[in-house]
């Protein structure tokens, strides 16, 4: 998947809310769009949102200014809705075309929007932000080497004193050798030194392999509890979090599906609110889900939520702030797996936030 | 030269009087075109002061100006012309559906009675969610309803020589769907059939997500008129496929209007044919094809609409025009550290 995809879609996005085809118009949109897409930087978070239909103030203005750029009579005034789609052009294109943290941030910002429900003003933006989560997390532990042949290098044969026809080695091809083998111990010097980098990469990443690999298998958790003693909304919530701190490299491996998978075992297809993660997570005392309010955090947001209004008579309060402040529906039902998987995202997107 | 003071904007919901930050993204407010500041309120000040007035003979007519400010024409509410049409769907985006079929078979009708079954609350789980076109839809409508003074039930034709649409926004739980329904003359769609191009003819044909093929089932219910109409019907699938018309793969319905008409015989008859005008709206490369029958408002009383539901639920479904995206998140060998040699 490539800026090519947006390029050949971007025409029937824009679609969706123009009326009247206008290639001046369409090539601003799309000037404009790619502007914002290298721009998002500081406000990924702000943008999935417009993304999926909450645009806020700030965003309007912002990308009213990008397309001010390019067309000085532009006025964001009364276009709510394009500005939405170009606001998901935006974060698609930077999902498809970089591997950077912003790029990341998004697909992951993504895939929490899907998880809360949230329906994205372009059809196939969750599908392409799953594909690219992938991608990504394959790309980002790809180490590559130098090939054995480049550290080849020639030196010059052995002279001696006096060559077979009896004359003596001279200072002129001694300096000649010296030049030449000088020249080889640098090139080999560049090999070795560019070589340092992937060895380290290589060896984080081997590293968060063995520990995850460990991990999965282990019969206890961190705390020594046996795997098997905790409840299946117990295992998914402290798996998420065990997961996280084994994360080295960001985003999540390929595999993190698989592993959650595997730690929950036949639990992992039944079915909790939204409100019995988060509740899991305040019992589990998951210091790093705290002071999060952000309808693309929804397990970290019930969280903090939990923690100021719960008390052991009222569990309402706390359900009904978040419905009206963050127009999130804490009994929105998940499967154990997914929101295992969720909570395992949205500890990845606070770390890229603090970073 | 200090800041002018900004005293006021005239977009709706901008925010900076309290904040001081302008809703266009303006780093400097002042400049603007929305914002009204203290040095541009002084020039119109001073102009008036110096005896600069408008031209009298641009100024409007003093009787005029009187008469004027008794009636106040509040505007807008009309059909929308494709300018109108898409500056709205800049702000609440845009479902097309092209109503196409010939002079008086119940394309204004079956576009009112849409509108007046949100009258009564939400329907088949939609509710209304606004129109920019209420009393376009309200004028179809009117003729249907009781109070309008008529003993039966009537629809102004469309008069229109323009392309025109109406908006009908709908909601359904936190999802928006606005439809734009086309208002267009039957005569035009006369013009495809005769082999005009359906680019000049209608041009919203190549915009539209959806197209509706209305069949006049009074023309059906007549043996001597329903081969002709049908063939009209053929005529009009195949005049609207052609290049410049509704694209590859746009969602198709085949309807039969004023379905009360229809007897069981010929009913069955029209069930026969509508299968090969499926089949040839498919050939011509129309996407899904679904056939239904409607009345839209029978003439019967009470009036009510039958068997507008399906149809209605057709027009709601979610578009499956989207790209096709595989996620390759199957755990093929190692899936964790790999290198290659460069």
């Amino acid at each position: 998947m490539s800026e090519a995809f947006v390029d050949e879609n971007f025409g029937r996005w824009m679609r969706s809310v123009t009326i009247v085809d206008d290639e001046e118009r369409l090539g601003v949109l799309k000037a404009a769009s790619e502007a914002a897409e290298k721009d998002l930087v500081g406000r990924e978070l702000a943008v999935v949102m417009a993304a999926y239909g909450r645009m806020d103030e700030a965003i309007l203005g912002w990308l009213g200014a990008h397309l001010r750029a390019i067309d000085d009579s532009f006025v964001a005034e009364g276009k709510e809705e394009m500005l939405k789609v170009l606001a998901a052009v935006a974060v698609l294109g930077r999902i498809v075309s970089s591997e950077e943290p912003d790029a990341t941030l998004c697909a992951l910002a993504v895939s929490s929007a899907d998880f809360s429900g949230m329906d994205a003003v372009i059809a196939e933006l969750p599908q392409t932000a799953r594909s690219r989560l992938v991608e990504i997390g394959r790309a980002v532990r790809e180490t590559q080497v130098p090939a054995a042949s480049s550290y080849l290098v020639k030196v010059p044969p052995q002279r001696k004193e006096v060559n077979e026809a009896g004359e003596a080695t001279g200072i002129g091809q001694a300096l000649t050798d010296i030049y030449s083998v000088g020249q080889a111990i640098k090139k080999l010097a560049t090999m070795v030194d560019s070589s340092v980098r992937p060895a380290l990469a290589r060896q984080l990443a081997l590293e968060e392999e063995i520990e995850m690999l460990w991990w999965v298998i282990s019969d206890v958790d961190e705390t020594n509890v046996p795997w098997s003693e905790r409840s299946g909304l117990g295992r998914a919530v402290a798996g998420a979090v065990e997961l996280a701190v084994r994360t080295r490299i960001l985003p999540e491996p390929p595999s993190a599906h698989a592993l959650l998978d595997k730690l929950l075992g036949k639990e992992a297809a039944k079915e909790r609110s939204l409100a019995e993660f988060a509740t899991e997570a305040a019992a589990q005392k998951i210091n790093s889900l705290a002071g999060q309010e952000h309808a693309l955090l929804p397990i970290a947001s019930a969280y903090e939520a939990i923690n100021k209004f719960a008390t052991d008579d009222d569990e309402n309060t706390w359900q009904n702030a978040m419905q009206n402040q963050l127009k999130v529906d804490p009994q929105l039902k998940h499967s154990l797996l997914g929101g295992s998987l969720q909570l395992y995202r949205e500890l990845q997107i606070v770390r890229l936030l603090g970073e | 030269m200090s800041e002018p003071q900004i005293i006021g904007c005239e977009a709706d919901g901008c925010p900076v009087l309290e904040s001081g930050r302008c809703l266009e993204g303006f780093e400097r407010p002042a400049e603007c075109p929305h914002a009204t500041t203290s040095a541009s309120q002084g020039e119109q000040k001073s102009e008036v002061e110096s005896g600069h007035a408008p031209d009298p003979e641009e100024s409007p007519d003093v009787e005029e100006s009187e008469s004027n400010q008794s009636a106040i024409e509040l505007g807008g509410g009309e059909s929308l012309t494709l300018s109108q049409a898409d500056r709205l769907s800049n702000r609440y985006g845009g479902r097309v559906v092209l109503v196409a079929g010939e002079f008086q078979s119940g394309k204004t009708t079956l576009v009112a009675e849409l509108y007046g079954r949100f009258l009564k609350g939400s329907y088949s789980g939609w509710s209304f969610a606004g129109s920019d076109c209420l009393r376009a839809l309200d004028g179809r409508y009117h003729g249907t309803r009781e109070n309008s003074g008529l003993t039966h039930p009537d629809v102004p034709r469309t008069e229109d020589e323009e392309m025109r649409l109406v908006d009908l926004r709908l909601q359904q739980g936190g999802k928006r769907l606005p439809l734009m329904l086309t208002d267009i003359r039957g005569e035009l769609f006369d013009g495809i059939v005769e082999g005009g191009p359906v680019a000049s003819l209608v041009p919203l044909a190549t915009r539209a997500d959806q197209l509706v093929v209305l069949i006049d089932g009074k023309q059906i219910a007549s043996d001597f008129k329903r081969s002709v109409t049908l063939a009209w019907s053929k005529q009009l699938i195949g005049g609207l496929t052609e290049a410049g018309g509704v694209g590859a793969g746009t969602p198709t319905a085949i309807v039969l209007s004023k379905a009360d008409l229809v007897d069981d015989e010929h009913s069955q008859w029209f069930a026969e044919e509508a299968i090969g005008l499926q089949r040839l709206a498919l050939e011509r490369g129309c996407g899904p094809t679904e056939i239904f029958t409607v009345a839209a408002r029978p003439d019967t009383s009470p009036h009510e609409p039958i068997d507008l539901p399906p149809l209605f639920n057709w027009l709601t479904s979610e578009s499956t025009d989207k790209a096709e995206i595989r996620v390759n998140d199957k755990i093929e060998g190692r899936s964790f550290w790999r290198w290659s040699a460069k």
